[in-house]
This record gives C-alpha cells, structure tokens and sequence, in this order.
C-alpha cells in the first residue's frame, strides 16, 4: 500500500498532501487539548513503532504480490485516532526517507490512506461494534478485529481509487498514460481481493491479538491517563524486531509497488512520468545494506527504524514538555 | 557650602563608569552557568535513578564499552559496523529525552570536527573510508556518553579496581573527580560574591585570572590537607572499594558482551 513516487500525479499529491495538513494541525491541537503529558508521547512514539514493524512482515498474497497489515487500526484504539494519525504519518516519513518504502512526492497520499483512513475508522468502527455486540461474551476480541479487518480495506481501497483515476485523468498526447497505467476496473479488483482475502484478515488478527496482550498489561488507552508500564511494550517491540526477518519470506511486490524493470515486463512501455521522474536514493533502500545478509539487513533496519521514532518521539515528548505541557 | 566642596578630593570628583550588569554582566553569568551546568551533570549522574541502565553491573558497563571501542576502531566490515550503529542507536532511543538531546549534541560535534579534519581524503576519493571513520567517531561518542550518564562515578572506580588497575591512576581519578567538583562549587562562590562586589568598570579578565590564580592555591592547600587527612585515617598506598555483586538481571550484557566479539569474528 505504500505508493511509490511518480504512479501518481504532482497534482494527486499535492491534493492529497493539501488534505493532510489540516489533519496534521487538528491532531496536534486535540493531543494537546486531550491533555496528553510529556510523559506519554513517547508511548505514542512506541506506537509509531509498533505500526513500522508490523509494515515489515510482508505476506504473500493471492496472485504473486505481497501485502502487509499496518497496525494503524491498533495504535487509532490505543491512543486514539489523532495521536495514532501523527505516529502513523512519523512512521511512514522514516519508512520513506530511510527505506525508500512508499514515496517522498507521495507521501500525502500514504499518509492520508494509511494514517487517516485508518485509525479513523478503526477506532470509529471500533466503538460501533461493541455496543453493537455489547452482549457477546467475546465482543472486544470481535469488535476489534472487524475494526482491523474494515478500515485496512477502506484504505486498501482509497489507494486502489487513488491508482485507477490517473490512467483517466492524466495522459499524453498519444493517449497513453502519464504515471500508473492501470485504470479503476483493473486497480481496485487487484488490490480488493488480495486485502479482502488475506491482508485484511492479518490486519484483523494483529489488532485483536495486540490489543487483547495490552490489555492484559495496561488497562487503559493514553487518553484516559493510566498510570503505563511500559516494559511489556518494550519487550513485544523486542521480539517483532528479532523476528522481522519472518517478512522476508514473501517473495513478490505488493500491487502497485514495482520498479521500473517490473513495470516494463507487465505493462511492456514505462509511463513518462514514471520513466522521467527524480529518483530519490534512500540509505537503506527496500531495508537492504549493501555488503550485508539479507536477513542481518532486515533485522538492522528494523532497529535503525525502531530507534529513530522513539528518539523523535522522546524529542518530541521534551520540548513538548518545554512548551508548558504539564509533567 | 563651598569652603567644604574645596576639601573634597580631585579624585572623588570624577565622573566613574560603572559596571552595567546587564551588558557586561553577560560573561560573568555566563560563566556562573557553565560552571553550575557541569556540577549539576556530575550530581544528576550520581542522583539515584531507576533507569535500567544505571543498575547494570558497572563492571560488565565498562568491558562491555572498552570491547565495543576497540571493536569498533579495528573492523573494516561494514556490517560489523552498521550493525553496531544500529544497537547503539536502540541504546540511545532507551535514554531520557533530556539525555539524548545532550548525547546527539556532543556525537553532532565530533562527527563535524572529524569531517572537517577528513575533508581532504574526501578530495582523493576516500568515500568509504571517510563513512566509516565518521559513523566510528558518532557511535563511539554516543556510547562513551550513554556510559558517563549512566554510571556513578564510584562506580566506575570500583569497575576499574576489579579490572586490576594500578591503585595509583584510580586514585588520581578519583581524587580529580571529587576535586572538580569542590573546587567548582569554591568557583562558583567566588563568581557571585564577584557579581554582588563589582560596581566599577573593569577589565573583565582581570577577576578571572586572580579566581584562577586562587582556585590554584585553594587546591593545593585542599590536596594536602586531603593527604593528610587520609594518612590520619590509615592511608597505605592501597585503594579498596568495595566489591562488585553480580545479579541475575546481569546475565544479558553478560551475553552482549560475548555476542558483541562473537559478532566481530563472524562479520
């Protein structure tokens, strides 16, 4: 789901980016209006690295691509749908800056399908469908995994719309697509299915499962001020770090997230815009080290990830502190 | 009236300048804030802390930092080296925000002076090796401070002692220590009895060297009668302190030391 740059528009982007700012603005304002200490930003900082994980575990998907869940439902339920939407969009920013994953010029549309659409209506479903199954015994394991299950596929499917409308809005002068070449009636089934099948179901089993292991742990979200231990989350993070590799396991690209070469063998001509288009050279391109194992590469890449968010976080937390945010 | 103006001096007569404490104030409260910043450093770091870090074994701390040194300072493999970069950057990401701001500060600094003195290999060609050098300088910066935050001073002695340092350098260390800090609180002392006292324009190095100057003497008389004082309470050349327990919660540095020099065989 991660849009590199160039299959959409400048003007797809800019829109979309124009979109995101006032999000942006409003989250701020509400996490600071929600009162939310110095103390805690840094758990919204470990959600934000929770989300950059679970992006890691690839999954191969119905038809040779892979996908992955977000964990963006998970951090809208914990944290809330505003401070999710900012450690969503910080964690896309590392992924796109350090990893290359999803685009710099595209970085509006991510942020808008997977840290707005997301959390959004994960948390909104969320709340929906426990007083909908307010009395069945497993309401919260339910509720939260519909939530997972529904909002990765209206993300899923926002970005398939986002992909499909270039083909019909922006071409040359022969007719031929200018950025992706897929029109909606082949985007939005290629990249339904695949989520509505499997990624969606992981997006859904990742949120009820973590959510339920919080729980255990923590007994409130961020907004309702609990008193956080937060060692047990330090120790998941641990672990998903460890075995990030498991994401190395689907062969494939995700739908949408091709190369050049990719996109010459399936489309046979690359678009313009595509072909001409800057190229942007991150350090740790795809979560690869040149000279390192594959795997060695997956796993430090996850900790470069892991520990440049909860340093921007802790940051964050600081002059947040400094700007009269009580302790 | 003017019989006693006549008997008024020539000198007191004169127009003087005084000294304007809110302009020419700034290098002496500079000064008084320097010195309180590192004395405020040296006591946050011996302030008891539950952070995980400052109840590790000291002594693992320090061969787990001296390893990663020297480590670090002999590969030549980029993966050793990123994959050392990386932990150390997980290190710092567990510290307190106040601490890393601090520790990226001082690691933004080496790194900028290592790349001005390299600049000229970069001119030959030398791209890797003028990578290698910087990121080597940063992570061991970054460690050497994540340690110095987290470590009591006495720790760190008692560390040194058991690694069968010469008694004498540990005593010089830490006598230099306790020292540092007396003698900035005298400075201090004397800088804000120099602030309340000035009224009158006057060169601003003046006070500095005769603080300098007496701070010189203060300590000398301060190391004899420490000398003295230690011999009265049966000083013999030998240092003991007090010896290092090894706890449960020790055993994974213990096996992040292993794992480190296993890490650089491999690599």
């Amino acid at each position: 789901m991660h849009i590199p740059d160039h299959y959409l528009s400048p003007q797809t982007c800019a829109v979309m980016t124009a979109f995101m700012a006032p999000v942006w603005a409003v989250s701020v304002a509400r996490v600071k209006k929600k009162k939310i200490t110095s103390s805690k930003i840094p758990l919204i900082g470990i959600s934000a690295a929770f989300t950059f994980i679970i992006m890691m575990f690839n999954i191969p998907l119905p038809g040779g691509t892979t996908g992955h869940a977000t964990g963006a439902a998970l951090a809208g339920i914990l944290i809330g749908p505003y401070a999710a939407s900012l450690a969503v969009s910080v964690s896309l920013l590392i992924q796109a800056l350090l990893f290359g994953d999803g685009g710099i010029l595209a970085f509006g549309a991510n942020c808008f399908n997977m840290a707005f659409v997301i959390p959004f209506a994960g948390y909104y479903l969320y709340w929906l469908f426990k007083r909908l199954f307010s009395s069945l015994k497993g309401k919260e394991f339910v509720s939260t995994f519909l939530a997972g299950y529904i909002s990765l596929n209206l993300a899923a499917l926002m970005a398939s719309i986002e992909f499909g409308i270039q083909p019909l809005l922006f071409k040359d002068a022969a007719g031929m697509p200018l950025y992706c070449p897929y029109p909606l009636q082949i985007s939005i089934p290629a990249m339904m299915l695949p989520h509505l099948l499997v990624a969606g179901i992981a997006e859904g089993l990742v949120t009820a499962g973590v959510l339920v292991f919080l729980r255990r742990t923590i007994s409130n979200t961020v907004e309702e001020f609990p008193e956080l231990k937060l060692s047990p989350i330090y120790a998941l993070l641990m672990g998903l770090v460890l075995l990030s590799p498991v994401g190395l396991l689907a062969e494939g690209t995700a739908w949408g997230e091709w190369g050049k070469e990719e996109l010459l063998n399936m489309f046979g001509k690359i678009p313009e815009g595509i072909e001409k288009g800057f190229e942007f050279f991150a350090p740790f391109r795809d979560y690869t080290l040149f000279g390192v194992p594959e795997v060695a590469g997956y796993v430090i890449s996850a900790i470069i990830g892991v520990a440049a968010i909860l340093i921007i976080f802790k940051i964050a937390g600081f002059f947040w502190k400094k700007g009269g945010v009580s302790k | 009236m003017k019989k006693i103006l006549i008997g008024i001096p020539e000198w007191l007569k004169k127009e003087e300048k005084l000294f304007n404490l809110k302009s020419e104030g700034k290098g002496l409260n500079l000064n008084i804030l320097e010195i309180i910043s590192v004395l405020h450093h040296i006591q946050s770091v011996a302030a008891f802390s539950n952070h995980y870090f400052r109840r590790i074994n000291p002594l693992l701390k320090l061969v787990f930092v001296f390893e990663t040194v020297l480590l670090l300072s002999l590969s030549r493999s980029l993966f050793f080296i990123i994959g050392m970069t990386s932990g150390i950057l997980f290190l710092l990401s567990l510290m307190e925000a106040r601490d890393i701001l601090a520790i990226l500060g001082v690691a933004s600094l080496a790194s900028l002076f290592s790349s001005l003195a390299l600049f000229p290999s970069l001119l030959w060609g030398n791209y890797h090796n003028f990578a290698f050098l910087i990121t080597k300088i940063a992570d061991t910066v970054i460690l050497l401070n994540i340690f110095s935050r987290t470590t009591r001073w006495r720790e760190i002695v008692r560390a040194l002692k058991w690694l069968r340092i010469s008694d004498v350098f540990i005593l010089m260390l830490d006598v230099t220590q306790r020292f540092i800090f007396l003698l900035g609180e005298v400075a201090v002392h004397m800088l804000i009895a120099l602030k309340i006292r000035y009224y009158r324009k006057v060169k601003m190095h003046d006070p500095f060297i005769r603080i300098i100057g007496t701070l010189f003497l203060k300590s000398k008389f301060m190391s004899e009668e420490v000398f003295s004082s230690m011999i009265c309470r049966g000083f013999n050349g030998l240092y003991t302190v007090k010896p290092i327990w090894f706890k449960v919660g020790d055993i994974p540095v213990a096996f992040l030391v292993i794992l480190t020099l296993a890490f650089f065989i491999m690599a």
